[in-house]
């Protein structure tokens, strides 16, 4: 499976497109390749999350809910990942004190996000890379997941969609990243992609 | 984090007088960073603060999406506001950075709070703020940073006025049931037609007849200075970061202040406020109408003496006090490069090998005898692989033909010929990865047959003392002599070696020194590379021309060999030394040895026990050199054949004269006519 950048961008205005009219917060940015000039846009939301107090301590097995929640942000850049030909979900967290989420406190976010089918393989997903643009350390859904999830869903850059295939693959990895989609991503109008 | 319940404490004065309704609560504002805002902070004090202690301005953004937070990136130190955040409220505040903890904790809170204050209070009577809405809300950081350990100690202030009170004359509603679908049509394209510098506090008038107007703060003061015929009703508005249904944001705190403080006749009437909540695009359908007026005593709050502040920010536990943040994860590069090496091998683990011990690699203690090309490739190997502690030991210098092969090298190194090896690829090794424990010994290695230099003796002590010190020995010295002491030696400590020797276009890795326990074959040593030769080392420098002396191999082969080595190492350790010939671990197979040939890219894995008359590893040279050290060494170093008498070797030698001794006893070698050991010499 694989799709073009400009498919790539096609899928990604009309996701944002949908994303304004619910107010969901995502917009394109845009990185200008000082070197070469290039412009690369790609699709980011930043949002708060709360987070429970336990889910912060990771080697705490005691499951003790406390009433106080801790803020969390997070912020999800979805780029254009040209050696996989596919979409690539780079995310971040931190606390309101600047400070980022480890590793291990991600892992045992998704854990709590997939409950019904954790497995090592679903925990092995995430990894940490720098932003392909920016350099700054970021979370990563790996990419060989994305061609594995859009293989399955169909997508092929010849195929011609009844659905926005980056809305199908965001919803399919959006468990794995805390990631909420409004359910109105899946029922708005039909349009035909080519 | 501030919840609901941490409200009720904002007004510490329950004085809620009979007749004036419900006292109005706001919900205080927290603060919240992002982490490029702490990597700007750095840069400033570095690079232009400095020892000042500056008073720095900010600009900081809240929105009116149930967020109560000021939020603060490294954009925040540009003084132009960012477009792209456009959906949001403009919020400025100042920045003082203290330059020593002790200024930071000892200065008057109190006094500081007055300042901060005071400097809003100006903006406020000079009506400032009425021209341009976005310094109502104002922000103060007070902050400490370590830039040595980059830990941060801060405290935001959200200035407001302690006095006057506010009342509500009856419980919230929301907007939607005042205003007409049309009336929010209304609100909301007058809103947009707004500077982004008036969107946080305006004004709306609206008729009877369901028209309705948006207009600036300034035009809407003006309308209550005025006080023209009253045909219609006015709402003063303002986007309301609160989450609470019933209390509004901080921001409103300071607003009435700024209204009352300029239309003093209004100090009696109620006013009708709108809490601007959501987005344009859900048309604010969820804004609040609050009808608030002042205590009976109109007065106090606006004379001099009445005049208060309040606003520091609690931490997460509801106290007035400094936040502290540790961001040396993130911050220091050392730290930074030490989590991202650590994760890169954990992935493996996780991914591919789940038992992998990372540990026992990380610990282990690694010798390199030989800082020549294969040594460089074996540190770099080893460092890959996570090991925190490896020592060189070798005694030359860098030469001009050094650095295109040696990989720890550069021109630099070579100039005026007085850098030496051991030292410099330990340096390198550090430069590559700091959090890495390098060592280098410039030491030459005492060799049989090699007339004795006086520092032998020492050298000897020395070397022994290191090789007991080390977990793994990796032998790749330029001369089969030089291996010999090493071997002996590790053979004597019991310590796990590695050999690796280059031909032309052939290599040998192979290990050897530590005892294992086979219990099937009752194997306890391996063979070492003295145990497939029958020829003692003798000064084979000697008649040697250049050509064999600096021996000519195919570049590639070094870095095969040193892999090779590496690799061996990482999977013997995983079974903690005792690895059998051919034993498996988590990695797969452990062979005893590896001889590789490029000619054919073939390679094979013969396995040969310990020779029990073999000059370097045998029970007779090891207890020989144990028990009559002196005599034993003076022997080896005058008599080249004394190892060979020694272990018999002379006598075998005559017996099998005329045999071609073919070093390895598996037949697959015997099939490889091309190689013979005698080619295979160390390059250095
Ligand atoms: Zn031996």
């Amino acid at each position: 499976m694989s799709m073009t950048y400009d498919q790539f961008m096609e899928y990604a205005l009309d996701f944002k497109n949908h994303s304004d009219s619910i107010d969901d917060g995502w917009n394109i940015h845009e990185y200008k390749n000082q070197m070469t000039g290039s412009i690369i846009k790609y699709l980011v939301k930043k949002e708060m999350q709360k987070m429970n107090k336990f889910l912060a301590n990771p080697h705490n097995s005691e499951f003790h809910l406390e009433e106080d929640s801790e803020t969390i942000i997070c912020e999800y850049h979805v780029l254009y990942n040209p050696s996989y030909s596919s979409p690539d979900m780079f995310f971040n967290m931190w606390f309101t004190n600047g400070k980022l989420l480890s590793i291990e406190h991600i892992w045992s976010r998704v854990h709590s996000f997939v409950k019904q089918q954790v497995n090592n393989d679903k925990w092995n997903a995430i990894t940490q890379k720098e932003h392909p643009l920016s350099g700054i350390p970021f979370f990563r859904v790996h990419p060989c997941k994305n061609t594995h999830i859009l293989d399955n869903l169909g997508v092929s850059s010849v195929k011609t969609f009844e659905f926005n295939p980056l809305t199908t693959w965001l919803s399919t990895i959006s468990s794995l990243v805390g990631l909420e989609m409004h359910l109105s991503y899946g029922h708005k109008n039909i349009v035909s992609y080519n | 984090m501030s919840t609901s319940s941490e409200t009720a404490n904002i007004i510490e004065n329950m004085d809620n007088l009979v007749g004036d309704g419900t006292l109005l609560r706001f919900q205080p504002f927290s603060s919240c960073l992002d982490p490029n805002f702490w990597f700007k902070v750095c840069q400033l004090k570095l690079d232009v603060d400095k020892l000042e202690e500056v008073h720095r301005s900010l600009i900081g953004y809240y929105d009116s999406k149930s967020s109560p937070f000021v939020s603060l990136d490294c954009s925040s130190f540009n003084q132009e506001v960012n477009y792209e955040t456009s959906s949001k409220y403009i919020a400025h505040g100042h920045c003082l950075n203290k330059n020593t903890i002790d200024s930071f904790k000892n200065c008057d809170k109190n006094e500081l709070l007055k300042e901060f204050g005071e400097r809003m209070l100006n903006d406020f009577r000079s009506g400032k703020a009425i021209e341009d809405p976005s310094i109502i809300p104002v922000f103060d950081i007070l902050m400490y940073s370590d830039l040595k350990k980059f830990i941060f100690y801060y405290w935001f202030a959200f200035p407001s006025l302690a006095n006057p009170k506010y009342y509500l004359t009856d419980t919230p509603t929301i907007l939607k049931n005042t205003f007409s679908a049309a009336q929010f049509d209304l609100l909301v394209s007058g809103f947009q037609n707004l500077n982004i510098n008036q969107r946080g506090f305006f004004g709306v008038v609206s008729t009877d007849d369901g028209n309705l107007k948006v207009m600036t703060l300034k035009q809407y003061i003006d309308v209550l200075q005025n006080n023209v015929e009253n045909d219609f009703t006015n709402y003063l508005v303002f986007a309301d970061p609160s989450d609470l249904l019933n209390n509004p944001g901080w921001p409103l705190r300071n607003l009435l202040y700024l209204i009352l403080l300029h239309c003093p006749s209004i100090r009696n009437s109620v006013l009708r406020v709108i809490a601007l909540r959501g987005s344009p695009t859900s048309k604010f359908s969820t804004s609040m109408l609050f009808n608030i007026k002042l205590s009976s005593n109109i007065e106090m709050g606006f004379q001099p003496d009445d005049i208060a502040f309040v606003g520091w920010e609690k931490n997460s536990k509801g106290i007035f006090c400094p936040k502290y943040v540790d961001l040396s994860k993130t911050m220091d590069s050392k730290k930074q490069a030490r989590e991202s090496v650590d994760l890169n091998l954990k992935l493996m683990k996780w991914r591919i090998a789940p038992d992998l011990n990372l540990d026992v690699i990380a610990q282990s203690k690694c010798l390199i005898i030989g800082a020549g090309t294969l040594g460089c490739c074996i540190a770099r190997n080893l460092m890959s692989w996570g090991v925190r502690n490896i020592t060189f030991i070798d005694s030359g210098k860098v030469s001009y033909s050094n650095p295109v092969r040696q990989s720890l090298y550069k021109h630099a190194h070579c100039i005026n010929a007085n850098t030496y090896k051991a030292t410099a690829a330990a340096e390198a090794l550090r430069e590559i990865y700091p959090e890495i424990n390098s060592k280098g010994v410039v030491m030459s290695i005492p060799m049989p047959g090699h007339a004795a230099n006086i520092d032998d003796h020492e050298n000897i002590n020395l070397l022994s003392e290191l090789i007991e010190n080390h977990d793994v020995i990796f032998l790749v010295t330029d001369s089969r002599e030089s291996r010999w002491l090493p071997t002996m030696l590790s053979t004597l400590h019991n310590k796990l070696a590695i050999t690796a020797a280059l031909g032309f276009d052939s290599y040998l890795v192979l290990r050897h020194g530590v005892v294992v326990q086979d219990v099937s074959t009752n194997e306890k040593k391996l063979g070492c590379y003295f145990c497939n030769d029958v020829t003692a080392p003798g000064n084979s420098l000697v008649d040697r021309t250049l050509d064999q002396q600096c021996t000519v191999t195919r570049p590639g082969v070094s870095s095969i060999a040193g892999a090779l080595a590496v690799e061996l190492f990482v999977s013997c350790i995983q079974l903690k030394y005792n690895a059998p010939a051919n034993a498996t671990s988590c990695l797969g197979v452990i062979p005893h040895s590896i001889r590789g040939f490029l000619c054919d890219f073939q390679q094979i894995m013969p396995c040969t026990p310990s020779f029990f008359q073999c000059i370097a590893c045998s029970l007779k040279v090891v207890n020989d050199f144990l028990n009559n050290r002196e005599e034993f060494l003076l022997n080896v170093f005058r008599n080249p054949n004394y190892l060979e008498d020694l272990t018999g070797l002379t006598d075998l030698k005559n017996k099998f004269e005329n045999i071609q001794i073919l070093e390895l006893n598996d037949s697959d070698v015997e099939d490889s006519e091309t190689y013979n050991d005698q080619t295979v010499t160390a390059i250095d």
